[in-house]
């Protein structure tokens, strides 16, 4: 081979014949990919919109092709299928040699293609026959359709009868030109049949393009089907994917269940078939991918959660929401429950438990904010309606000049306004609490305690009361002005309420409770009756009518240790057993 | 003027200003020597039930009315209310509450336990004297109350 001698050549060169068989391969691929894609267009045209499908788009050629050459060599008649415009789409069957002829003239095709068009328009659902446009042979022609469109056009014909006046066609032929010799010698080459002849002729085509119309319309009709179908499918795959990816991705935890009956049809359990991520985000439980276990298996209850409300829901279908706290998980949850199918059942639930908390803390905070303004508009008006009605005696005992009344209307008025003032200023002391604070630090309790202790000096050496304080090295964390407060409060609590002691003793001290740092103030006074514990801490509460003091000093006390992440409680035997107030306060240590 | 035999008062008022100006103003009825004056809560059921440093009867005689205010140290001026309608031998006594306070929760719970009345301190001297006093004549002059076992 001469690729063999040639330099620089890397690849061999096919044979001229090999290299066109392939393009011709390749063209033939390439024509089938476009009629296929072509095909696949048209079909899936939408219903009612037919006016592109082509004859060619629905039926394959070479099988046209055969069944027009069979029919031409059992009856003798030329044919040819065209288009609507007579332009040809098989390649014609038995042509004559005559009409080969003329139509080889230009003015003998144009009449040709004109008769063509014209025979194939219906005038009925059969077509009919024809001398045709140009020679005045017998031709027949019938439509194929679709629906009541035409697609195509069936053409037989190049008959002659007995009727046929040659001198006519040499006529014709010579003034198109076709030399008259070859014309004479091509005559007896036309087929013979009478009309009746023919026209069973043309009604066994019409036939057959009748049932070509039939198969093209259910071609189409199946096409479309089948169109649809994938459709669907193809849109049922897209929304599976798109839920899927929901499922996966979405932030409620999502459950798909089965209910399980007993023998008489009571929900007795349900299998838990399908859980997506958020839902072990949420309940902390990972199913493996082929586990379906129980309710009551997987949450570890006597009776499976929810069965009644879930079982409702399978049963009518109905969906159903509902908040609730999930004990197994110590969660509160929001749950809604659907039933895609009965005796199915899936639950969408969200993690409300941080809500919850907060809306529980609103609440009562709320509350204390109620009871706040009650308390103070009741306290606040209560002095106030003793120094306006005392103002009142002041000016009627004036009148009289009653000394005596007088000096008593006015130490009324006294104590009453020292009482607002007091209350007034405490107050917004009380407001300040967790609002206004100093930096936390570390501080040594004895520090505290020392500074707390000389703030209520004059009330301990006026009482004589010996003070004990804890020598175990313990710091505490806070904002120290405000423990020191605490401390004040509790000291000066316990000094007030001594009674009839004679020997008062007050002890500070500490206690290890668990993990838990317990700092205490015990004193041997009048103690608490149990009854009244509740109203201890309370704003404004006093337990003695008869002492001094606004009934701020615990509630701040309390207030102030809150703020610390502490709590605050009173511990008595009962009435002249004496109290220990104790306290915790976050990050309280016992160095060791 | 005043029928049958004169009625007793039990004033629970721990405000000892709110006290005088009860009794200054009650002392056109006179009516001086049949108040007793409790402070609290615990001490107006103490008194009632002849408890503790209220045992004698004597001292502590029945009243025929009962003048209670709502906030109170120990035990709850509603809640001594309450307590009173439950008892028996208490219940027929008609209670009166003097309170500066005009919140409707306190209202409903107080109707709810059957008071008798509910008076709200005004903050004025014309407007409160004029109150006693017309509570005066109502309750210590007009008004009939069973008689005392």
């Amino acid at each position: 081979m001469q690729a063999e001698n040639s330099v620089g050549r890397t690849a061999p060169v096919p044979a001229e014949g090999s290299f066109a068989e392939l393009q011709k391969r390749i063209g033939d691929l390439e024509h089938q990919r476009d009629k296929l894609s072509r095909r696949l267009q048209a079909l899936t045209q939408p219903a009612g919109d037919d006016a592109s499908i082509r004859f060619e788009d629905l039926f394959d050629i070479d099988d046209i092709q055969a069944i027009q050459d069979a029919f031409s060599d059992a009856t003798g008649v030329a044919a040819i299928i065209t288009d609507v415009d007579g332009i040809p789409i098989t390649k014609p069957s038995n042509f004559s040699a005559l009409c080969l002829m003329i139509r080889g003239t230009p003015a003998g095709l144009v009449n040709c293609i004109r008769s063509d068009k014209e025979l194939g328009t219906l005038e009925d659902g059969n077509g009919r026959i024809a001398k045709c446009l140009s020679a005045g042979f017998w031709d027949g022609g019938t439509s194929i359709n679709v629906g009541a469109r035409p697609i195509a056009k069936w053409l037989i014909g190049q008959v002659v009868d007995e009727s046929l006046a040659e001198d006519e066609v040499l006529a014709y032929t010579t003034s198109i030109g076709v030399d008259a010799a070859r014309v004479r010698a091509a005559l007896p080459g036309l087929v013979r049949m009478s009309k009746e002849q023919f026209e069973k002729v043309h009604t066994a085509v019409a036939l057959t393009a009748r049932q070509l119309s039939f198969l093209a319309l259910q071609i189409i009709q199946q096409a479309r089907a089948i169109t649809e179908r994938k459709h669907a499918e193809q849109s049922i795959k897209e929304s599976e994917k798109k839920f899927r990816t929901l499922f996966e991705y979405m932030t409620e935890g999502v459950a798909l269940h089965e209910m399980i009956y007993d023998e008489n049809g009571n929900g007795i359990d349900y299998k838990i078939l399908d859980v997506n991520p958020a839902y072990s985000r949420h309940t902390g439980l990972v199913l493996r991918p082929d586990e379906q276990p129980l309710g009551r298996q997987l949450y570890g209850t006597e009776t499976p959660p929810y069965l009644e409300e879930f079982g409702r829901v399978a049963a009518t279908g109905e969906s159903f929401s509902f908040e609730t706290y999930f004990p197994p998980l110590e969660k509160h949850f929001r749950i809604i429950v659907i039933s895609p199918k009965r005796g199915t059942f899936a639950t969408v639930f969200e993690d409300i438990t941080e809500r919850k908390i907060k809306e529980e803390e609103l609440r009562q905070k709320n509350e204390e904010l109620e009871r706040f303004t009650y308390t103070v508009s009741h306290d606040l008006k209560s002095p106030l309606v003793t120094v306006k009605t005392f103002l009142g005696f002041l000016a009627e005992d004036m009148k009289a000049n009653d000394g005596e009344r007088m000096d008593k209307d006015m130490a009324f008025i006294h104590a009453a306004a020292n009482k607002m003032s007091h209350l007034l200023d405490e107050l917004l002391d009380l407001s300040r609490v967790g609002r206004k604070m100093n930096p936390y630090v570390e501080t040594p309790l004895q520090t505290v305690v020392r500074e707390a202790l000389d703030l209520v000096a004059g009330r301990i050496l006026e009482r004589k009361a010996s003070i004990t304080v804890t020598d175990a090295p313990v710091v505490v964390f806070g904002d120290v002005q405000r423990l020191i407060e605490v401390f004040q409060n509790l000291v000066d609590n316990a000094v007030k309420f001594m009674g009839t002691q004679l020997s008062p003793m007050i002890e500070i001290g500490v206690e290890q409770h668990n993990a838990e740092v317990v700092l205490f103030i015990r004193d041997n006074g009048i103690g608490i009756d149990p009854r009244h514990k509740s109203k201890l801490f309370g704003l404004f509460e006093k337990l003695n009518p008869g002492t001094e003091g606004t009934g701020i000093g615990l509630a701040l006390a309390k207030r102030i240790v809150e703020v610390h992440g502490g709590r605050i409680w009173a511990e008595s035997d009962g009435i002249g057993l004496g109290t220990t107030f104790r306290f915790t306060l976050a990050k309280t240590k016992i160095l060791h | 003027m005043v029928n049958g035999s004169p009625v007793t008062i039990l004033l629970v008022e721990d405000d000892p200003a709110h006290a005088e100006i009860v009794m200054r103003n009650l002392a056109a009825f006179r009516v001086a020597n049949r108040i007793n004056h409790v402070e609290d809560g615990q001490a107006a059921l103490d008194y009632l039930m002849h408890q503790g440093a209220y045992a004698d009867p004597e001292s502590s005689p029945r009243p025929g009315l009962i003048l209670l205010d709502l906030r109170l140290p120990k035990v709850d001026g509603l809640e001594v209310l309450a307590r009173i309608k439950a008892a028996e031998d208490l219940k027929t006594i008609p209670v009166v509450v003097l309170t500066t306070s005009s919140a409707e929760s306190d209202l409903v719970k107080a109707y709810e336990h059957g008071v008798g009345s509910y008076l709200v301190k005004p903050v004025d001297f014309d407007k409160f004297t004029k109150q006693l006093e017309a509570f005066g004549y109502y309750w210590l002059a007009w008004n009939k109350f069973p008689d005392e076992k």
